[in-house]
């Protein structure tokens, strides 16, 4: 990182004309200058060692240590011991270990445990019912073949229901899409997005 | 005495009645005629539930008590020897329990991923710290990556003691080669047209997504338990046992759910690395549990590849379509290893002298391994490339001179109800569009030998309460095998399905084969049949199966369970010793960017008896999917001055995602074909074979009409960029230039 | 990766002391881990972003809103789902969300940030692997140069051919007057909050021949905070991929056009994935400056035009026909959105 460029380069306030940047720019800098010096307590900086970390997952509380630097993924499965999401990439390149966040699909290895807060961690075994008997859509997953080896499908079903929730109703195209970010190796595919299709009907029906 | 029973075999196209030598204890084959009420039905997999909620444990979930992590430490880039390893920081670094240097002063470092060291820690974050703590020095040495310039004579050699790169022989070794060429030459004289052409394919690791890795406990009897990703049980028991030098009855290996093999994971350790036999003896010396997993750059580096390949085909034909000759010689590099680079292509249609001679060449690059159908994808992307080519030449539709040239009846019957429902004439006349976008149809075929063999045991056991176990050490590794025997032992007992509990991926249960050559489903089904059928005589005697007679029979058994085995012996005298397959495809080629996308597959197979119609065409889909990432996409990229891989992820390493693909319908064509009890034969790999020859042919087509109509992309992955270099060459042509 | 500490600020004045070279900004975090995991940057420390609170009023770092005048204001913080979904954003200015739709996999996109995917490092394989010597980590050439650049720049790529990784940044270009608003602490004593507005055609992405090692002009202790652009309707982002399902883009364009009757009054025309910065082409936007809303051949003309002065290397000329594809089609789909 150089300091050379950027900042002293351009000046620092070079106005972008009138129709770009409006007045409040200005205002609610200084505003928020004042604010800020008044209240400038100590903030605390965690780790690198391990810190306590509180995820809630699957309905649980769990109080972990582990290192800031630990992964949702590493805390899900060598803390909580939660095996459902996989790491396969870990790159963020296969949603092989994807977790649903508040009911949003992201990818468990592209982000640390200690960024989840209070937001409420949802795995593949999470989508079960209380007796861990299979949801739906797990269901149709199992009916239509949509699995081989069955490493990837923790994360296909996970996806596939974070879909389902954001839009319940979904043309095969709108599948393809919303499961684009998830390889499977074996080639299942064609048949998750049967599978996701007659999730989306059953639902539609009321089970 | 073995009798001689008659038995209807064939399929919808054709059948026939043959004299069949029925070992002693075996019973009637299930022929076309037989009435089967599971059999070839639609079931799901009954291990679906556990992998579709996370309850599937695979290797990389095992967690232990105790357990400590691994990681190896690898040589960055090829290089000369090894100077000095210094793992001294690494020792002191916290949580390391253990570190054994791999690699010796003086060996020579001949790829990146090279074993240098493996660690030892109490996380795997730890391990990994003292891994970055770990310095090599490694002399410097030439990069030989590039098989071109490789194959050099004068180029610096990879193994010191060769002076070339080059090794001649491939799979079935140089044999005839020179006299099998002379011959083809005689006969290629007769020929009006010879096309000589050359046709490239990339080097493919296999990817699967779980991991080679393994978990090894040491066990209180002085045995170890293994719980490792393998398509071979047995063949981690064996190579344990021979590391650690301890009894193959102490060596308990599991692979209960294996993420993916491809080829890539026999035995304990990967091909390009023996992490496995490394954490084998950290634990034993530990005496605590050991796992190490591979993470996704060593599965490209060291996990096994697909080998690349350089085909310069001769095909000659007779005015009148007859070919007369046809010739390959095949270089490819399988990384360090120094065999079996080669491209098979076996002879599916009638080439007349045919002769085939293949090298090898050495570069400093991971070692090849079996891949789904080894050789034949790339033999294939050739060969139906010069049937098209050579059918163009005669102005013939590639369909109608396949039909000439191919005698198998079963494959026959596929051409010609697959053109039908791919609606192939139609769309080879069509007109394939004027704007950027061209649509255009290809196909290819396959053919496969294996339908499995003896040596495997199969038990089935009837509980008091009428529940039934069937056991094998073989492992399912996405393939289907749990749910197809127990398919065949719910038809043999007049059971559901879901009555029969499968425990597979055991060594301690009875031996089956490794997941190779298509042959685990079709060696142990039988297996499974000739068990069942021994417990159905046994506690039902000649009562008719059904689920209420074996309820109450089994309450009547003597003692509380009783076990039934099974084996099978080589194949006996079946419809035919061969599967045949073919797939027609559609592509729509983006002329502008050189993109295309696959529009339809049609695939037809055979597997001989089909047991589970759902599964099986999951294998079938799955292979094409697999053919259409290899064809398109996959490509493992080497930067040429360094030797360093480029695309160790799986990002720039494309493999194709759900967007990429089309529907892809099938039809099986169940084939009675007796050979044993249940007529099965193997299925994973033939319909990996055609794929990418038949979207060759797609693209070529679809690009009939730009400049010339020359356009033909002859080098996998086609991507864009040949895509475009193909078009381009064409629109000069077209325009008079070169 | 390696051990890193962790800050969680809670206003922007906390957040800006505790930058430095080794303390970065961290949004969604799918860059930063990356580079991390790989080796390539250390951070000693990551500051969080996710709990600054938002102050009423100013530029928001958080969420979409239309401001006086009918331009967008987009946080740093908002997502590229966000983006893409947001009905201000497809009303305004298309091209943006088409951009921001067309990135990463659903997975990601529901976390990375606009701040985060304007400001993530190049994807060159030769960057991201901290083996190589790389002009771009302070080594002394270009490996890609004369090693595997398929899919590299086309142009401006004499020193170093990496290009430039953001879809939005590409869209953002096109948009007249598209700016973003920075904060630092004023650098003394006091430590008050200094705004800083940047106009994004002007300077804001660094070529290697300026400085080879940051490809934004911005500085390690400032943060970026909302990006503003002005109503820009009839505009698209198109780009190419290798592979459907995701992929960087292979050249990718976006388009504003001003229409005025039938007639385009203005253009501009913004290149991606060619250079190690996005670029706006001149010769294509006069090439439909004054031409009829629907006059192909002016089209084709942009597209042809697109294309001067291209510098592809020995391996990536395919980029070039691509490149000519990809802004004919991003004409046609932003006259699609007129009226
Ligand atoms: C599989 C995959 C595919 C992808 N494909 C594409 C694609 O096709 N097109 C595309 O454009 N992108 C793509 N991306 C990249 C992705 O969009 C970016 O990684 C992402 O947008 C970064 O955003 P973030 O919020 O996660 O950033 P972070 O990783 O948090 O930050 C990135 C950088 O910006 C800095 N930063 C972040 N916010 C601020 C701020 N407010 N002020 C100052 N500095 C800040 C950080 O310090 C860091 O240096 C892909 C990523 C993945 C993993
Ligand atoms: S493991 Fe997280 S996306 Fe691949
Ligand atoms: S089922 Fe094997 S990877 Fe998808």
């Amino acid at each position: 990182m150089t300091e050379r460029r950027g900042v002293s380069r351009r000046g620092f306030l070079k106005g972008l004309g009138a129709a770009a940047v409006t007045g409040p720019v200005g205002f609610a800098g200084i505003a928020m200058a004042a604010k800020a010096d008044e209240e400038a307590a100590a903030v605390p900086v965690l780790g690198p060692g391990a810190t306590p970390v509180r995820l809630k997952v699957n309905g649980k509380v769990h109080d972990l240590s582990i290192e800031p630097r630990v992964t949702l993924l590493d805390a899900l499965r060598d803390t909580i011991g939660l095996t459902g999401p996989k790491e396969v990439c870990d790159r963020g390149a296969c949603g092989g270990c994807t977790v649903l966040l508040d009911g949003m699909a992201v990818c468990g290895c592209m982000m640390l445990a200690i960024d989840v807060g209070d937001r409420e961690v949802t795995t593949v075994e999470g989508l079960c019912g209380p007796d861990g008997a299979p949801s739906d859509l797990q269901q149709q997953f199992v009916a239509k073949d949509a699995l081989q080896c069955g490493y990837c499908t923790c994360g296909m079903v996970t996806a596939a229901e974070g879909l389902l929730r954001s839009k319940p109703v979904l043309s095969p195209d709108e599948v393809r899409a919303g499961i684009s970010g998830n390889l499977c190796r074996c080639g299942t595919y064609t048949r998750i997005v049967e599978a996701v299709i007659a999730t989306s009907a059953l639902r539609r029906k009321g089970k | 005495m073995p009798e001689k029973r008659k038995t209807k075999v064939g399929f919808a196209g054709e059948t026939r009645e043959i004299d069949v030598t029925v070992p002693d204890g075996e019973p009637q084959i299930w022929g076309a005629d037989a009435k089967l009420r599971v059999v070839g039905t639609r079931v799901p997999r009954i291990d679906g539930v556990a992998k579709a909620t996370g309850r599937a444990e695979y290797t990389t979930d095992v967690r232990l008590k105790g357990l400590c992590h691994a990681r190896v430490f690898r040589a960055p880039s090829p290089g000369g020897k090894v100077r000095s390893i210094d793992v001294s920081a690494a020792e002191k670094a916290p949580g390391v329990v253990y570190v054994r240097v791999m690699r010796q002063p003086g060996q020579p470092v001949l790829m990146e991923g090279q074993d240098l060291a493996i660690v030892v820690a109490e996380t795997p974050d730890q391990a990994e710290d003292a891994i970055r703590l770990c310095k090599a020095d490694i002399e410097s040495g030439p990069v030989i990556v590039d098989v071109e310039t490789a194959k050099e004579s004068g180029s610096p050699t990879v193994h010191a003691s060769s002076d070339s790169n080059v090794r001649r022989g491939g799979r079935g070794g140089a044999g005839n080669a020179d006299a099998a060429f002379a011959k083809a030459d005689e006969a290629m004289k007769r020929a009006d047209i010879v096309l000589e052409r050359t046709y490239r394919t990339q080097v493919q690791t296999h990817s699967a997504l779980e991991p080679h890795g393994v978990v090894i406990r040491p066990d209180e009897d002085g045995g170890v338990t293994v719980w490792c990703s393998t398509q071979g049980t047995f063949s981690v028991r064996d190579g344990l046992s021979g590391a650690l030098k301890i009894d193959q009855s102490k060596v308990h290996a599991i692979a209960e759910h294996v993420g993916g093999g491809f080829g890539a994971k026999f035995g304990v350790n990967a091909h390009g690395s023996s992490f496995g036999n490394e954490a084998a003896r950290a634990a034993m010396s530990l005496k605590r549990p050991v796992r190490c997993i591979l993470d996704r750059r060593e599965e490209h580096l060291v996990g096994g590849n697909r080998p690349s390949s350089v085909q310069q085909v001769r095909i000659g034909a007779t005015k009148a379509g007859e070919v007369v000759a046809y010739t390959a010689r095949i270089y490819g590099t399988a990384g360090i290893s120094e065999g079996g680079a080669g491209a098979s292509n076996p002879m599916i249609y009638g080439l007349g002298a045919t002769a085939k001679d293949e090298f090898t060449v050495v570069t400093q690059a991971g070692p090849s391994t079996a891949f789904r159908a080894p050789g034949h994808p790339q033999g294939s992307f050739a060969l139906e490339q010069a049937i098209d080519e050579m059918a163009a030449a005669l102005d013939t539709d590639p369909l109608e001179f396949r039909l000439r040239l191919d005698k198998n009846p079963v494959r026959r019957w596929q051409y010609q109800e697959g053109a039908k429902r791919f609606g192939w004439a139609e769309k080879r006349k069509r007109a394939n569009g004027k704007g950027p976008f061209r649509r255009g149809v290809g196909m290819g075929s396959a053919v496969w030998y294996n339908g499995g063999g003896p040596g495997a045991t199969v038990s089935v056991t009837a509980h008091r309460d009428g529940s039934v176990e069937v056991s094998n050490g073989a492992q399912d590794i996405g393939t289907g095998t749990r749910t197809v025997l127990a398919v065949i032992v719910a038809e043999v007992l007049g059971l559901d399905v879901a009555d029969v509990k499968v425990n597979l991926g055991r060594s301690e249960l009875p031996f089956g084969p490794g997941s190779g050559g298509s042959t685990t489903a079709a060696s142990i089904g039988p297996c499974a049949r000739n068990a069942a059928e021994a417990a159905r005589s046994a506690v039902l005697g000649e009562a008719k199966p059904s689920k209420a007679a074996w309820k109450s029979a089994c309450a009547k058994m003597e003692g509380e369970s009783q076990t039934f085995t099974g084996g099978r012996g080589p194949a006996y005298e079946r419809y035919q010793g061969q599967t045949a397959g073919c797939q027609f495809v559609e592509v729509e080629v983006d002329t502008d960017t050189g993109v295309v996308r696959v529009v339809k597959v049609l695939a037809m197979q055979d597997c001989g008896r089909v047991i589970d119609a759902l599964t099986a065409e999951s294998q079938v889909i799955g292979a094409v999917i697999g053919g259409i990432s290899w064809a398109l996409f996959e490509d493992r990229v080497m930067d040429p001055k360094t030797g360093r891989l480029l695309n160790g992820d799986l990002e720039a390493y494309r493999i194709a995602g759900p967007r990429d693909v089309p529907d892809v319908e099938v039809m099986m064509t169940d084939v009675a074909n007796a050979g044993n009890s249940v007529g099965m034969m193997g299925l994973g790999e033939p319909p990996a074979i055609p794929t990418a020859g038949a979207i060759a042919n797609a693209i070529a087509h679809a690009l009939s009409g730009v400049g010339d109509g020359s356009a033909r992309v002859r080098e996998a992955p086609m991507t864009p960029a040949r895509v475009i270099a193909a078009i381009e060459a064409a629109e000069r042509a077209a325009k008079g230039g070169k | 990766m390696k051990p890193f500490s962790y800050a969680r600020p809670t206003t922007a004045a906390d957040v800006l002391k505790l930058l430095s070279p080794t303390a970065r900004p961290k949004a969604g975090g799918n860059d930063l881990l990356d580079l991390a995991k790989r080796g390539v940057s250390t951070p000693a420390t990551l500051v969080d972003l996710s709990r600054i609170s938002v102050q009423e009023g100013g530029p928001r770092f958080d969420g979409v809103t239309v401001a006086e005048g009918g331009q967008l204001e987009i946080g740093a913080r908002v997502t590229l789902a966000q983006i893409a979904a947001s009905a201000d954003v497809l009303r305004i200015f298309p091209a943006l969300a088409d951009a921001a739709a067309a990135a990463a996999t659903p997975q990601i996109r529901n976390v990375a940030t606009l701040g985060g995917n304007l400001l993530q490092r190049p994807r060159c394989a030769y960057f991201r692997d901290p083996f190589f010597d790389c002009l771009k980590r302070g080594g002394t050439s270009c490996p890609a140069r004369d090693g595997v650049h398929d899919e590299m720049a086309i142009f401006g790529n004499a020193k170093c051919c990496a290009t430039h990784p953001s879809n939005l940044a590409t869209a953002l270009l096109a948009a007249p007057q598209a700016g973003l608003a920075t904060i630092t602490v004023e650098i003394g004593a006091k430590g008050g909050l200094v705004w800083r507005t940047v106009e994004l055609s002007d300077g804001f992405f660094v070529r290697p021949e300026d400085d080879p090692l940051i490809e934004a002009a911005i500085a390690p202790g400032e943060l970026l905070w909302a990006a503003f652009v002005p109503a820009a309707p009839v505009s698209a982002y198109v780009e190419i991929n290798q592979k459907q399902s995701y992929d960087w883009a292979s050249v990718a364009c976006a388009v504003v056009l001003d229409v005025e009757g039938d007639k385009i009054a203005d253009a501009r025309i913004a290149l991606g994935a060619v250079a190690p910065v996005p670029l706006l082409s001149e010769p294509a936007a006069a090439a439909l400056r004054g031409k009829g809303l629907r006059d192909t051949a002016a089209w084709d003309a942009a597209a042809a035009a697109a294309t001067q002065g291209a510098t592809p290397l020995a391996r990536n000329g395919h980029k070039v026909r691509q490149l000519r594809a990809v802004v004919r089609r991003a004409i046609e789909a932003a006259v699609a959105r007129s009226k």
